[in-house]
Protein backbone atom coordinates (compact mmCIF):
# COMPACT_ATOMS: atom_id res chain seq x y z
CA UNK A 1 0.00 0.00 0.00
CA UNK A 2 0.94 3.67 -0.60
CA UNK A 3 -0.10 6.20 1.94
CA UNK A 4 -0.88 8.91 -1.01
CA UNK A 5 -3.93 6.38 -1.73
CA UNK A 6 -5.73 7.74 1.72
CA UNK A 7 -5.08 11.45 0.07
CA UNK A 8 -6.83 10.09 -3.29
CA UNK A 9 -9.34 8.21 -1.66
CA UNK A 10 -10.67 11.08 0.44
CA UNK A 11 -10.50 13.45 -2.85
CA UNK A 12 -12.57 11.31 -4.63
CA UNK A 13 -15.39 11.11 -1.48
CA UNK A 14 -14.53 15.33 -0.98
CA UNK A 15 -13.11 16.80 -3.61
CA UNK A 16 -14.33 19.92 -3.35
CA UNK A 17 -14.48 20.14 0.30
CA UNK A 18 -11.58 22.17 2.05
CA UNK A 19 -8.58 20.24 3.03
CA UNK A 20 -6.30 23.43 4.76
CA UNK A 21 -7.18 26.82 5.49
CA UNK A 22 -3.79 28.65 6.04
CA UNK A 23 -5.09 30.82 9.45
CA UNK A 24 -2.82 33.97 8.92
CA UNK A 25 -3.85 34.05 5.12
CA UNK A 26 -6.93 32.64 5.10
CA UNK A 27 -6.08 30.66 1.72
CA UNK A 28 -7.73 27.30 1.88
CA UNK A 29 -7.17 24.19 -0.90
CA UNK A 30 -9.99 21.94 -1.37
CA UNK A 31 -9.11 17.63 -1.53
CA UNK A 32 -9.32 18.00 -4.99
CA UNK A 33 -6.51 20.33 -5.29
CA UNK A 34 -4.64 18.90 -2.73
CA UNK A 35 -4.76 15.75 -4.46
CA UNK A 36 -4.05 16.84 -8.04
CA UNK A 37 -1.03 19.19 -6.83
CA UNK A 38 0.27 16.55 -5.48
CA UNK A 39 -0.09 13.66 -8.11
CA UNK A 40 1.51 16.39 -9.99
CA UNK A 41 4.60 16.98 -7.53
CA UNK A 42 4.92 13.01 -7.77
CA UNK A 43 5.08 13.19 -11.78
CA UNK A 44 7.78 15.89 -11.29
CA UNK A 45 9.96 13.63 -9.30
CA UNK A 46 9.61 10.86 -11.40
CA UNK A 47 10.53 12.60 -14.58
CA UNK A 48 13.36 14.28 -12.62
CA UNK A 49 14.19 10.03 -12.06
CA UNK A 50 13.24 9.65 -8.14
CA UNK A 51 13.01 5.77 -7.89
CA UNK A 52 10.83 4.01 -5.67
CA UNK A 53 12.89 3.40 -2.03
CA UNK A 54 15.00 6.38 -2.61
CA UNK A 55 15.53 8.54 0.48
CA UNK A 56 14.87 12.05 -0.32
CA UNK A 57 14.50 15.62 2.06
CA UNK A 58 11.89 17.91 2.52
CA UNK A 59 12.24 20.96 3.15
CA UNK A 60 9.92 23.15 3.78
CA UNK A 61 7.83 25.48 6.16
CA UNK A 62 4.65 25.18 8.06
CA UNK A 63 2.03 26.58 4.98
CA UNK A 64 -0.20 25.22 2.39
CA UNK A 65 2.51 23.65 0.43
CA UNK A 66 3.55 21.53 2.71
CA UNK A 67 1.20 18.56 2.54
CA UNK A 68 1.04 18.32 -1.56
CA UNK A 69 4.92 18.51 -1.02
CA UNK A 70 4.31 15.52 1.37
CA UNK A 71 1.84 13.46 -0.53
CA UNK A 72 3.47 14.00 -3.42
CA UNK A 73 7.31 12.73 -2.69
CA UNK A 74 4.83 9.74 -1.27
CA UNK A 75 3.35 9.14 -4.30
CA UNK A 76 6.17 8.84 -6.24
CA UNK A 77 7.57 6.11 -3.73
CA UNK A 78 9.98 7.74 -2.22
CA UNK A 79 11.00 7.58 1.35
CA UNK A 80 10.32 11.05 3.21
CA UNK A 81 12.99 12.46 4.93
CA UNK A 82 11.56 15.97 6.54
CA UNK A 83 14.36 18.60 7.50
CA UNK A 84 12.93 20.75 9.86
CA UNK A 85 13.25 24.54 8.52
CA UNK A 86 15.33 25.52 11.43
CA UNK A 87 18.26 23.03 11.33
CA UNK A 88 21.62 24.57 10.80
CA UNK A 89 23.64 23.25 8.06
CA UNK A 90 25.67 20.71 10.27
CA UNK A 91 22.99 18.87 11.32
CA UNK A 92 21.54 18.64 7.70
CA UNK A 93 25.08 17.38 6.87
CA UNK A 94 24.21 15.06 9.51
CA UNK A 95 21.11 13.74 8.26
CA UNK A 96 22.88 13.24 4.58
CA UNK A 97 25.24 11.40 5.77
CA UNK A 98 23.11 8.99 8.51
CA UNK A 99 20.15 8.38 6.44
CA UNK A 100 22.03 8.59 2.64
CA UNK A 101 19.90 10.94 1.29
CA UNK A 102 19.70 10.92 -2.41
CA UNK A 103 18.17 14.33 -3.02
CA UNK A 104 15.93 16.96 -1.48
CA UNK A 105 12.77 18.80 -2.21
CA UNK A 106 13.23 22.79 -1.11
CA UNK A 107 10.63 25.72 -0.90
CA UNK A 108 11.71 28.33 -2.87
CA UNK A 109 12.99 30.16 -0.03
CA UNK A 110 15.45 27.59 0.45
CA UNK A 111 19.27 27.62 -0.49
CA UNK A 112 20.74 24.51 -2.33
CA UNK A 113 22.26 22.19 -0.01
CA UNK A 114 25.66 20.68 -0.62
CA UNK A 115 26.15 17.97 -2.80
CA UNK A 116 27.55 14.75 -1.19
CA UNK A 117 31.85 14.91 -1.31
CA UNK A 118 32.43 13.80 -4.76
CA UNK A 119 29.30 14.54 -6.15
CA UNK A 120 29.27 18.35 -6.83
CA UNK A 121 28.10 17.92 -10.40
CA UNK A 122 25.30 15.93 -10.01
CA UNK A 123 23.39 18.64 -7.75
CA UNK A 124 24.67 21.69 -9.53
CA UNK A 125 21.21 21.92 -11.30
CA UNK A 126 18.09 22.06 -9.50
CA UNK A 127 14.74 21.69 -11.43
CA UNK A 128 11.59 24.01 -10.44
CA UNK A 129 7.89 23.34 -9.96
CA UNK A 130 6.81 25.46 -12.22
CA UNK A 131 3.17 27.01 -11.03
CA UNK A 132 0.19 25.71 -8.89
CA UNK A 133 0.42 25.77 -5.08
CA UNK A 134 4.04 24.50 -4.76
CA UNK A 135 5.37 26.78 -7.76
CA UNK A 136 9.19 27.52 -7.06
CA UNK A 137 9.78 24.39 -5.05
CA UNK A 138 12.81 23.11 -6.35
CA UNK A 139 14.46 19.39 -6.65
CA UNK A 140 18.11 18.60 -6.43
CA UNK A 141 20.29 15.36 -6.48
CA UNK A 142 22.77 15.03 -3.12
CA UNK A 143 24.07 11.74 -3.86
CA UNK A 144 21.80 10.03 -6.60
CA UNK A 145 23.37 6.39 -6.12
CA UNK A 146 23.99 5.89 -2.34
CA UNK A 147 22.38 2.43 -1.63
CA UNK A 148 20.42 1.74 1.47
CA UNK A 149 21.03 -1.46 3.23
CA UNK A 150 18.76 -4.81 0.87
CA UNK A 151 16.69 -4.45 3.88
CA UNK A 152 15.51 -1.11 3.56
CA UNK A 153 14.34 -1.63 0.32
CA UNK A 154 12.32 -4.65 1.33
CA UNK A 155 10.29 -2.77 3.99
CA UNK A 156 7.67 -0.24 1.50
CA UNK A 157 9.44 2.59 3.49
CA UNK A 158 7.42 5.98 3.84
CA UNK A 159 9.37 7.80 6.61
CA UNK A 160 12.50 8.15 8.06
CA UNK A 161 12.11 10.60 11.43
CA UNK A 162 15.49 11.52 11.91
CA UNK A 163 15.73 11.78 15.72
CA UNK A 164 18.07 9.65 17.88
CA UNK A 165 16.44 6.48 18.95
CA UNK A 166 16.74 4.41 22.12
CA UNK A 167 20.13 5.55 22.25
CA UNK A 168 22.46 8.40 21.66
CA UNK A 169 23.96 6.16 19.01
CA UNK A 170 21.23 4.68 17.38
CA UNK A 171 19.78 7.85 14.10
CA UNK A 172 16.54 7.78 12.10
CA UNK A 173 13.48 5.92 12.89
CA UNK A 174 12.12 4.24 9.70
CA UNK A 175 8.45 3.70 9.38
CA UNK A 176 6.57 1.65 6.67
CA UNK A 177 3.70 3.05 4.90
CA UNK A 178 1.75 0.05 6.53
CA UNK A 179 3.00 0.42 10.14
CA UNK A 180 2.54 4.29 9.42
CA UNK A 181 -1.45 3.24 8.47
CA UNK A 182 -1.80 0.85 11.22
CA UNK A 183 -0.62 3.87 13.70
CA UNK A 184 -3.28 6.17 11.57
CA UNK A 185 -6.10 3.72 12.46
CA UNK A 186 -5.54 3.00 15.81
CA UNK A 187 -5.43 6.71 16.95
CA UNK A 188 -8.77 6.97 15.37
CA UNK A 189 -10.40 4.46 16.80
CA UNK A 190 -10.20 6.86 19.92
CA UNK A 191 -10.11 10.59 18.41
CA UNK A 192 -12.10 9.40 16.10
CA UNK A 193 -12.07 11.99 13.11
CA UNK A 194 -14.56 12.89 10.79
CA UNK A 195 -15.42 14.90 8.06
CA UNK A 196 -16.80 17.44 10.90
CA UNK A 197 -13.87 18.18 12.17
CA UNK A 198 -12.00 21.07 12.14
CA UNK A 199 -8.66 20.71 13.40
CA UNK A 200 -6.04 23.58 14.87
CA UNK A 201 -2.60 22.63 14.22
CA UNK A 202 0.03 25.07 15.89
CA UNK A 203 2.78 22.26 15.73
CA UNK A 204 5.48 21.79 13.24
CA UNK A 205 4.57 19.78 10.56
CA UNK A 206 8.32 18.12 10.23
CA UNK A 207 8.62 16.94 13.25
CA UNK A 208 4.53 15.52 13.69
CA UNK A 209 3.65 15.18 9.61
CA UNK A 210 3.31 11.49 9.38
CA UNK A 211 0.45 9.84 11.64
CA UNK A 212 -1.59 12.88 12.76
CA UNK A 213 -2.01 14.36 9.27
CA UNK A 214 -3.20 11.59 7.82
CA UNK A 215 -5.29 10.46 9.83
CA UNK A 216 -7.24 13.82 9.29
CA UNK A 217 -6.43 13.50 5.74
CA UNK A 218 -8.50 9.35 5.72
CA UNK A 219 -11.44 11.10 7.64
CA UNK A 220 -11.52 14.05 5.35
CA UNK A 221 -11.52 16.86 8.16
CA UNK A 222 -10.62 20.16 7.83
CA UNK A 223 -7.37 21.09 9.00
CA UNK A 224 -6.16 24.83 9.49
CA UNK A 225 -2.70 25.55 9.94
CA UNK A 226 -1.63 28.70 12.71
CA UNK A 227 2.07 29.74 11.62
CA UNK A 228 0.93 32.63 14.88
CA UNK A 229 1.59 30.34 17.66
CA UNK A 230 1.25 32.64 20.41
CA UNK A 231 -1.23 32.17 22.79
CA UNK A 232 -3.63 34.89 21.82
CA UNK A 233 -3.38 34.06 18.20
CA UNK A 234 -3.97 30.48 19.25
CA UNK A 235 -7.39 31.24 21.30
CA UNK A 236 -8.55 33.78 18.82
CA UNK A 237 -8.08 31.54 15.77
CA UNK A 238 -10.29 28.16 17.50
CA UNK A 239 -12.79 30.63 18.17
CA UNK A 240 -12.86 32.30 14.87
CA UNK A 241 -12.94 29.33 12.99
CA UNK A 242 -14.52 27.12 15.37
CA UNK A 243 -12.02 24.37 15.86
CA UNK A 244 -12.87 21.19 16.78
CA UNK A 245 -9.98 19.62 17.66
CA UNK A 246 -7.09 21.14 19.22
CA UNK A 247 -3.35 19.27 19.02
CA UNK A 248 -0.60 20.99 20.61
CA UNK A 249 2.28 20.59 22.85
CA UNK A 250 2.34 21.46 27.19
CA UNK A 251 3.47 24.71 26.40
CA UNK A 252 0.95 26.01 24.35
CA UNK A 253 -1.97 24.85 26.69
CA UNK A 254 -0.09 26.81 29.58
CA UNK A 255 0.12 29.76 27.79
CA UNK A 256 -3.59 29.78 26.43
CA UNK A 257 -4.61 28.81 30.36
CA UNK A 258 -2.39 31.58 31.80
CA UNK A 259 -4.49 34.46 29.35
CA UNK A 260 -7.93 33.59 31.31
CA UNK A 261 -10.63 34.08 31.89
CA UNK A 262 -12.68 33.85 29.08
CA UNK A 263 -16.06 32.37 27.48
CA UNK A 264 -15.47 28.43 27.08
CA UNK A 265 -14.39 27.36 23.49
CA UNK A 266 -17.95 25.78 22.53
CA UNK A 267 -16.61 24.36 19.58
CA UNK A 268 -14.20 21.67 20.78
CA UNK A 269 -14.94 18.34 21.68
CA UNK A 270 -11.39 16.90 22.15
CA UNK A 271 -7.70 18.28 22.86
CA UNK A 272 -4.69 16.61 22.80
CA UNK A 273 -1.42 17.64 24.32
CA UNK A 274 1.42 15.67 23.10
CA UNK A 275 5.63 15.88 22.84
CA UNK A 276 5.86 16.15 26.80
CA UNK A 277 4.71 15.41 29.83
CA UNK A 278 1.57 18.04 30.90
CA UNK A 279 1.53 19.42 34.29
CA UNK A 280 -1.80 18.60 36.17
CA UNK A 281 -2.00 22.26 37.35
CA UNK A 282 -1.72 23.40 33.38
CA UNK A 283 -4.86 21.35 32.70
CA UNK A 284 -6.58 22.42 35.38
CA UNK A 285 -6.35 25.75 34.63
CA UNK A 286 -6.84 25.41 31.17
CA UNK A 287 -10.31 23.39 31.53
CA UNK A 288 -11.48 26.32 34.18
CA UNK A 289 -10.48 29.30 31.84
CA UNK A 290 -12.05 27.53 28.43
CA UNK A 291 -14.95 24.85 29.59
CA UNK A 292 -13.43 22.17 27.76
CA UNK A 293 -10.63 18.90 29.32
CA UNK A 294 -7.15 18.92 28.23
CA UNK A 295 -6.44 14.82 26.74
CA UNK A 296 -3.19 13.74 27.19
CA UNK A 297 -1.05 11.20 25.09
CA UNK A 298 1.94 8.65 25.47
CA UNK A 299 3.90 9.82 22.09
CA UNK A 300 7.25 8.47 21.01
CA UNK A 301 8.65 8.46 18.04
CA UNK A 302 9.44 3.97 17.67
CA UNK A 303 5.50 3.41 18.44
CA UNK A 304 3.18 6.09 17.84
CA UNK A 305 0.64 7.47 20.47
CA UNK A 306 0.32 3.77 22.25
CA UNK A 307 -1.57 5.68 25.26
CA UNK A 308 -4.39 7.84 25.09
CA UNK A 309 -6.58 10.36 27.93
CA UNK A 310 -9.40 12.14 26.60
CA UNK A 311 -9.81 13.74 29.75
CA UNK A 312 -13.46 12.32 29.56
CA UNK A 313 -13.31 8.69 31.13
CA UNK A 314 -12.48 9.46 34.14
CA UNK A 315 -9.30 8.71 34.64
CA UNK A 316 -6.87 10.45 37.00
CA UNK A 317 -4.95 13.53 35.35
CA UNK A 318 -1.91 11.87 36.24
CA UNK A 319 -2.07 9.17 33.53
CA UNK A 320 -1.58 9.21 30.12
CA UNK A 321 -4.36 6.65 29.55
CA UNK A 322 -5.03 2.69 28.72
CA UNK A 323 -3.65 1.28 26.05
CA UNK A 324 -5.11 2.36 22.72
CA UNK A 325 -6.47 -0.51 20.51
CA UNK A 326 -3.83 -2.23 18.56
CA UNK A 327 -1.66 -1.37 21.47
CA UNK A 328 -0.63 -3.39 24.00
CA UNK A 329 1.52 -1.54 27.07
CA UNK A 330 3.46 -3.80 29.85
CA UNK A 331 6.39 -2.96 32.52
CA UNK A 332 9.48 -4.81 32.82
CA UNK A 333 12.06 -5.24 35.14
CA UNK A 334 15.52 -4.79 35.11
CA UNK A 335 16.23 -8.15 34.07
CA UNK A 336 13.29 -8.59 31.60
CA UNK A 337 10.53 -9.92 33.43
CA UNK A 338 6.82 -8.74 33.39
CA UNK A 339 6.03 -6.42 36.44
CA UNK A 340 2.24 -6.85 37.83
CA UNK A 341 0.08 -3.64 38.28
CA UNK A 342 1.14 -0.92 40.28
CA UNK A 343 4.90 -1.68 40.45
CA UNK A 344 7.43 0.45 38.63
CA UNK A 345 9.47 -0.31 36.16
CA UNK A 346 10.35 0.22 32.00
CA UNK A 347 7.41 0.31 29.77
CA UNK A 348 7.30 -1.66 27.32
CA UNK A 349 5.26 -0.99 23.71
CA UNK A 350 3.42 -3.56 21.44
CA UNK A 351 1.51 -3.52 18.03
CA UNK A 352 1.44 -3.24 14.10
CA UNK A 353 2.49 0.68 14.55
CA UNK A 354 5.92 0.06 16.41
CA UNK A 355 9.25 0.96 13.54
CA UNK A 356 10.16 -0.69 11.17
CA UNK A 357 13.78 -0.48 11.84
CA UNK A 358 16.83 2.16 12.92
CA UNK A 359 18.30 3.02 10.06
CA UNK A 360 21.94 4.25 11.41
CA UNK A 361 23.58 1.75 12.25
CA UNK A 362 21.07 -0.26 10.70
CA UNK A 363 18.87 -2.95 12.65
CA UNK A 364 15.49 -3.59 12.04
CA UNK A 365 12.86 -3.47 14.81
CA UNK A 366 13.01 -7.51 14.98
CA UNK A 367 16.16 -7.09 16.64
CA UNK A 368 15.49 -4.36 18.70
CA UNK A 369 12.71 -5.66 20.01
CA UNK A 370 12.34 -8.74 22.32
CA UNK A 371 8.68 -10.85 21.29
CA UNK A 372 7.97 -7.99 19.92
CA UNK A 373 8.19 -5.85 23.04
CA UNK A 374 9.82 -2.45 22.37
CA UNK A 375 11.87 -1.29 25.51
CA UNK A 376 11.00 2.62 25.73
CA UNK A 377 13.58 3.59 27.68
CA UNK A 378 10.66 5.35 29.80
CA UNK A 379 9.77 4.15 33.28
CA UNK A 380 6.04 4.25 34.72
CA UNK A 381 3.63 1.66 35.50
CA UNK A 382 0.12 0.40 35.01
CA UNK A 383 -2.52 1.21 37.45
CA UNK A 384 -5.30 -1.53 38.33
CA UNK A 385 -7.45 -0.04 35.52
CA UNK A 386 -4.98 -0.55 32.98
CA UNK A 387 -3.79 3.02 32.58
CA UNK A 388 -0.50 4.10 32.37
CA UNK A 389 1.78 6.85 34.67
CA UNK A 390 4.60 8.12 33.35
CA UNK A 391 7.45 7.91 36.12
CA UNK A 392 10.62 9.75 33.74
CA UNK A 393 12.98 8.39 31.90
CA UNK A 394 15.94 6.06 31.27
CA UNK A 395 18.22 7.83 29.12
CA UNK A 396 19.88 10.99 29.51
CA UNK A 397 17.86 13.05 27.35
CA UNK A 398 17.25 16.76 27.57
CA UNK A 399 13.73 17.77 27.30
CA UNK A 400 13.06 21.53 26.28
CA UNK A 401 9.91 22.86 26.01
CA UNK A 402 8.80 19.41 24.01
CA UNK A 403 11.47 19.31 21.92
CA UNK A 404 14.40 16.64 22.84
CA UNK A 405 17.86 16.09 22.33
CA UNK A 406 20.85 14.10 23.82
CA UNK A 407 23.73 15.64 25.61
CA UNK A 408 26.04 13.78 23.69
CA UNK A 409 25.22 15.51 20.51
CA UNK A 410 26.22 19.33 22.13
CA UNK A 411 28.83 17.67 23.95
CA UNK A 412 30.37 16.77 20.93
CA UNK A 413 29.78 19.78 19.33
CA UNK A 414 31.45 21.73 22.75
CA UNK A 415 34.57 19.42 22.36
CA UNK A 416 35.28 20.82 18.47
CA UNK A 417 35.78 23.89 19.80
CA UNK A 418 39.38 25.12 20.72
CA UNK A 419 40.61 25.61 23.95
CA UNK A 420 37.95 22.91 25.60
CA UNK A 421 39.08 19.58 26.85
CA UNK A 422 36.03 18.50 27.84
CA UNK A 423 32.15 19.12 28.69
CA UNK A 424 28.79 18.05 30.07
CA UNK A 425 25.61 18.68 29.31
CA UNK A 426 22.39 18.58 31.22
CA UNK A 427 19.24 19.85 31.29
CA UNK A 428 18.65 22.42 34.50
CA UNK A 429 14.60 22.21 35.86
CA UNK A 430 12.82 25.18 34.73
CA UNK A 431 8.92 26.40 35.39
CA UNK A 432 7.95 26.99 32.01
CA UNK A 433 10.66 25.43 29.79
CA UNK A 434 10.56 21.84 31.60
CA UNK A 435 14.21 22.47 31.56
CA UNK A 436 16.62 24.36 29.60
CA UNK A 437 20.44 23.13 28.57
CA UNK A 438 23.73 24.01 30.67
CA UNK A 439 27.03 23.30 30.41
CA UNK A 440 30.33 22.53 32.43
CA UNK A 441 33.03 22.86 30.46
CA UNK A 442 37.24 22.19 31.40
CA UNK A 443 39.18 24.51 29.81
CA UNK A 444 42.46 24.76 28.87
CA UNK A 445 45.23 26.52 31.01
CA UNK A 446 45.68 29.14 28.31
CA UNK A 447 41.78 29.65 28.38
CA UNK A 448 38.96 29.69 25.80
CA UNK A 449 36.45 32.30 24.66
CA UNK A 450 32.93 31.82 26.25
CA UNK A 451 31.25 33.94 24.16
CA UNK A 452 33.05 32.56 20.94
CA UNK A 453 32.30 29.05 22.21
CA UNK A 454 28.35 30.69 22.77
CA UNK A 455 28.66 31.83 18.86
CA UNK A 456 30.49 28.28 17.52
CA UNK A 457 26.96 26.52 19.48
CA UNK A 458 24.39 28.99 18.05
CA UNK A 459 25.85 28.20 14.69
CA UNK A 460 25.91 24.38 14.41
CA UNK A 461 23.09 23.72 16.73
CA UNK A 462 19.32 24.50 16.59
CA UNK A 463 18.69 27.13 18.90
CA UNK A 464 16.82 24.90 21.64
CA UNK A 465 20.08 22.87 22.28
CA UNK A 466 22.31 25.65 22.84
CA UNK A 467 23.74 25.59 26.50
CA UNK A 468 22.12 28.75 28.19
CA UNK A 469 24.73 28.58 30.72
CA UNK A 470 28.12 28.02 30.07
CA UNK A 471 30.27 27.26 33.65
CA UNK A 472 33.88 26.49 33.92
CA UNK A 473 34.83 23.56 35.90
CA UNK A 474 37.56 21.78 37.26
CA UNK A 475 36.57 18.11 35.78
CA UNK A 476 33.06 17.20 34.89
CA UNK A 477 32.06 14.28 37.30
CA UNK A 478 32.08 10.82 36.48
CA UNK A 479 31.02 7.14 37.84
CA UNK A 480 33.66 5.17 38.48
CA UNK A 481 33.72 3.21 35.04
CA UNK A 482 34.71 6.47 34.19
CA UNK A 483 31.11 7.69 32.00
CA UNK A 484 30.03 11.52 32.47
CA UNK A 485 27.34 11.76 35.67
CA UNK A 486 23.98 12.02 33.97
CA UNK B 1 14.62 59.42 27.78
CA UNK B 2 15.44 58.61 31.12
CA UNK B 3 17.18 61.67 33.00
CA UNK B 4 19.47 61.07 35.95
CA UNK B 5 17.73 58.10 37.24
CA UNK B 6 20.86 55.51 37.30
CA UNK B 7 17.94 52.75 37.78
CA UNK B 8 15.90 53.20 34.81
CA UNK B 9 16.72 51.07 31.80
CA UNK B 10 18.07 52.64 28.52
CA UNK B 11 15.75 51.37 26.08
CA UNK B 12 18.92 51.60 23.35
CA UNK B 13 20.89 49.70 25.10
CA UNK B 14 18.39 47.17 25.98
CA UNK B 15 17.58 46.97 22.11
CA UNK B 16 21.76 46.05 21.76
CA UNK B 17 21.34 43.41 24.37
CA UNK B 18 18.75 42.07 23.06
CA UNK B 19 20.14 42.40 19.39
CA UNK B 20 23.49 41.27 20.44
CA UNK B 21 21.57 37.84 22.60
CA UNK B 22 19.52 36.89 19.03
CA UNK B 23 22.81 37.25 16.89
CA UNK B 24 25.41 34.81 19.40
CA UNK B 25 23.47 32.30 20.63
CA UNK B 26 20.13 32.19 18.32
CA UNK B 27 21.07 33.05 14.92
CA UNK B 28 24.97 33.27 14.89
CA UNK B 29 25.04 31.23 11.44
CA UNK B 30 23.16 34.28 9.08
CA UNK B 31 23.28 37.42 8.13
CA UNK B 32 22.94 39.43 11.76
CA UNK B 33 19.92 40.92 12.64
CA UNK B 34 19.55 44.62 13.38
CA UNK B 35 17.39 46.35 16.38
CA UNK B 36 14.44 47.03 13.91
CA UNK B 37 14.10 43.78 11.71
CA UNK B 38 11.35 41.69 11.66
CA UNK B 39 12.46 38.79 13.79
CA UNK B 40 9.72 36.46 12.34
CA UNK B 41 11.23 37.38 8.71
CA UNK B 42 14.49 37.06 9.81
CA UNK B 43 13.51 33.41 10.75
CA UNK B 44 13.04 33.67 14.51
CA UNK B 45 10.67 30.27 15.01
CA UNK B 46 8.49 29.85 18.37
CA UNK B 47 11.71 28.09 19.73
CA UNK B 48 13.96 30.91 19.07
CA UNK B 49 11.61 32.96 20.92
CA UNK B 50 11.35 31.48 23.87
CA UNK B 51 15.20 31.68 24.67
CA UNK B 52 14.88 35.29 23.88
CA UNK B 53 11.86 35.11 26.92
CA UNK B 54 14.94 32.97 29.30
CA UNK B 55 17.25 35.78 28.24
CA UNK B 56 14.99 38.46 29.35
CA UNK B 57 14.35 36.28 32.50
CA UNK B 58 17.71 36.41 33.19
CA UNK B 59 19.44 39.50 32.84
CA UNK B 60 16.19 41.66 33.72
CA UNK B 61 14.64 39.38 36.38
CA UNK B 62 10.60 38.84 35.08
CA UNK B 63 9.15 36.10 32.86
CA UNK B 64 6.86 37.84 30.23
CA UNK B 65 3.72 37.04 31.14
CA UNK B 66 1.56 35.20 28.52
CA UNK B 67 -1.10 37.78 28.17
CA UNK B 68 1.78 40.31 26.86
CA UNK B 69 2.94 37.95 24.21
CA UNK B 70 1.85 39.60 21.66
CA UNK B 71 3.26 40.91 18.10
CA UNK B 72 3.62 44.18 19.12
CA UNK B 73 5.78 43.48 21.83
CA UNK B 74 8.06 40.98 20.41
CA UNK B 75 8.02 42.06 16.19
CA UNK B 76 11.52 43.24 16.76
CA UNK B 77 14.49 43.88 19.09
CA UNK B 78 13.40 47.22 19.88
CA UNK B 79 10.14 46.02 20.73
CA UNK B 80 10.97 43.81 22.96
CA UNK B 81 13.57 46.48 24.42
CA UNK B 82 10.17 49.38 24.98
CA UNK B 83 8.57 46.06 26.31
CA UNK B 84 11.67 45.29 29.02
CA UNK B 85 11.84 49.33 29.90
CA UNK B 86 7.74 49.60 30.29
CA UNK B 87 7.99 47.07 32.51
CA UNK B 88 11.16 47.92 34.65
CA UNK B 89 10.05 51.42 34.92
Amino acid sequence: MNLAEILFATAERHSPRRAVTDVRSGRSVSYGQLASEAERLAAFLKAEGVEPGQRIGLLAPNDLTYLPAAFGLLAAGACFVPLASNLTPTEIAEIVREVQLNGCLSWPKAAPLPSAPGHADASARRAVVKGGECEGYAFQWIDRRAEAPVEFTKLNAAFIRFTSGTTARSKGVVLSHEATAARVEASDRVLKFSEEDRILWVLPLAYHFAVTITAYVRAGSHILLCPDTLPKAIVDAARRLRASVLYAAPLHFERMGNLGPSDPLSSIRVTLSTAAPIAPVVMERFESVYGVPVGQAYGIIEAGLPCINLGTEGLPATSVGRPVPGYAVAIFSDDGKLLPPETLGEIGVRGDGLFSAYYSPWRLREQVASEGWFLTGDFGFLDRSGALHLKGRKKALILVAGLKFFPEEVEDCINQFPGIKESRVFGRPHARMGEVPCAEVVVDPAGCDLDALRSHCARALSSYKVPLEFTVVDAVPRTPSGKIRR
Amino acid sequence: MSTGNLSRLDPEEVARAVTDFINTTIMARTRPVRPDDDLELAGLDSMALLKVLLFIEAHYGFWMPDEDLVTDNIRTARAFAAYICRRSA
